[in-house]
C-alpha cells in the first residue's frame, strides 16, 4: 500500500486533521532522534529535545514553504533545538592535524577494509565513528545516512556550503585514519 | 577547485554503503503518543489561506480609509475645500449638551459607587473570579491564562 507523501500529510494537518501529524512523527521520529542525540549525547535530554522539535514543527507548520524538503526543514528545527539545549553557539571544529589529514591517502585502507566481511566492516566503522566529535558524527550522518545534499546540510546547520564540504572531506579522512589504526592488530 | 575535489572525494560508495546500513537510534517507546497528547491539549495550527489574507487586507484598507476620512473631515480647513461639519452654532450647542449629559451621567454613577461599598464588592468579586479562572484553567491544560 502506498504511503501518503509528506506534503499530502501536511495539508491534511493544516486542514484540521491533527491525527495525520501522528504519521509524520512516526515516519521521522528515529531520524530526528538520531540527529539530536548526536549533539546532546544524553538519552533523556535527547528525547525531550526530539519531542520539542516535533511540537515546534507542528506549530510552525503553516509557515513551512514547500519549496524545500520537509526533512531539511524538520532537521533544521531539530538541530537548533539541540544546539540551544547544549548552549552551543555553533558547530565547533575539532582540533586536528590538517597536514596529516591532507597527506593521507584513503586508497590503501579502502583495500584493507574490502578484505573484511560485512559484519567486521560495520563494527570497525562504528568504533571509528564513536571517536569523532558530536558535530562530526552529525555531519556524516546527515550526508552518508540521510542522503542530505551539501546545500541542505548547510541550510540545517547554518554553515556555508564550502565549510560543509571541507568539514566532510576532513571527517571522511579522519574516519579512515581511525579505521586503519583500529585494524592494525588484525592486519599484523 | 579545491571544493570540487572535496565533493568528488565525498561521493564515497564504500562509506555510503557502510554508514547507510548502520542502524538508526530508536526513539523511545511512547514517543509518538507523548507528542500527540501534547498537541491535542494545545492549539492547532491554522493556515492563513489566500482568501483569508485577501479579506483581512480589505478589512485593513476599509479601516484605514475610514480613519483618513474622519481625520480629513475634522481637520480639513483648506480655503479651496469647505466642509460644513458641525459649523452652525445650533449643531455645536446640541453636541455640547449631549456630551455634558453623558459626562453628567458618568459623574452620577461614580458618585453613587463612591458613596457605597460597591467598589469594594466589585473588586473582591473580580479577584475571586480571576483566581477561580486561573485554577480552573490550570486543571484543564498547562496553557497560560489570557488574563495573567
Amino acid at each position: 500500500m502506498n504511503q501518503p507523501d509528506d506534503n499530502h500529510l501536511i495539508q491534511q494537518v493544516l486542514d484540521g486533521n491533527t491525527g495525520a501529524y501522528s504519521l509524520i512523527v512516526d515516519r521521522y521520529k528515529d531520524l530526528v532522534y538520531t540527529v539530536v542525540i548526536k549533539i546532546i549525547r544524553n538519552r533523556e535530554e535527547a528525547e525531550e529535545a526530539a519531542q520539542d522539535t516535533f511540537l515546534k514543527a507542528f506549530h510552525a507548520l503553516p509557515s513551512f514553504k514547500r519549496e524545500a524538503k520537509f526533512t531539511t526543514w524538520l532537521f533544521r528545527i531539530a538541530y537548533n533545538t539541540a544546539i540551544s539545549r547544549t548552549r552551543k553557539k555553533q558547530l565547533t571544529t575539532t582540533a586536528i592535524d590538517d597536514k596529516m589529514i591532507e597527506n593521507y591517502s584513503t586508497d590503501e585502507i579502502k583495500e584493507n577494509i574490502g578484505q573484511l566481511n560485512e559484519e567486521e566492516q560495520s563494527r570497525m566503522l562504528q568504533i571509528a565513528i564513536k571517536t569523532l566529535a558530536s558535530d562530526e558524527q552529525l555531519l556524516i550522518n546527515l550526508f552518508y545516512h540521510n542522503h542530505q545534499s551539501i546545500e541542505e546540510i548547510a541550510s540545517i546547520t547554518g554553515l556555508s556550503d564550502t565549510n560543509v564540504k571541507v568539514k566532510l572531506h576532513r571527517i571522511r579522512k579522519k574516519l579512515y585514519m581511525q579505521m586503519q589504526s583500529n585494524m592494525q592488530p588484525m592486519l599484523s | 577547485m579545491k571544493s570540487d575535489n572535496h565533493i568528488e572525494d565525498l561521493n564515497d560508495k564504500l562509506l555510503f554503503d557502510l554508514i547507510g546500513n548502520l542502524p538508526l537510534e530508536k526513539a523511545p517507546e511512547g514517543f509518538n503518543a507523548g507528542i500527540m497528547q501534547q498537541i491535542y491539549s494545545g492549539v492547532e495550527p491554522f493556515e492563513y489561506t489566500p482568501e483569508y489574507r485577501r479579506q483581512m487586507l480589505w478589512a485593513y484598507i476599509a479601516i484605514g480609509v475610514t480613519v483618513l476620512l474622519a481625520v480629513f473631515m475634522l481637520f480639513a480647513q483648506w480655503p479651496f475645500l469647505k466642509i460644513s461639519f458641525l459649523s452652525t452654532p445650533e449643531q455645536l450647542r446640541d453636541l455640547l449638551n449631549a456630551s455634558l449629559g453623558i459626562f453628567d451621567g458618568f459623574s452620577k454613577v461614580l458618585s453613587f459607587v463612591k458613596s457605597s461599598s460597591s467598589v469594594f464588592i466589585i473588586f473582591i468579586a473580580l479577584t475571586l473570579l480571576l483566581i477561580f479562572e486561573r485554577l480552573f484553567r490550570k486543571g484543564i491544560s498547562s496553557d497560560r491564562s489570557f488574563t495573567f
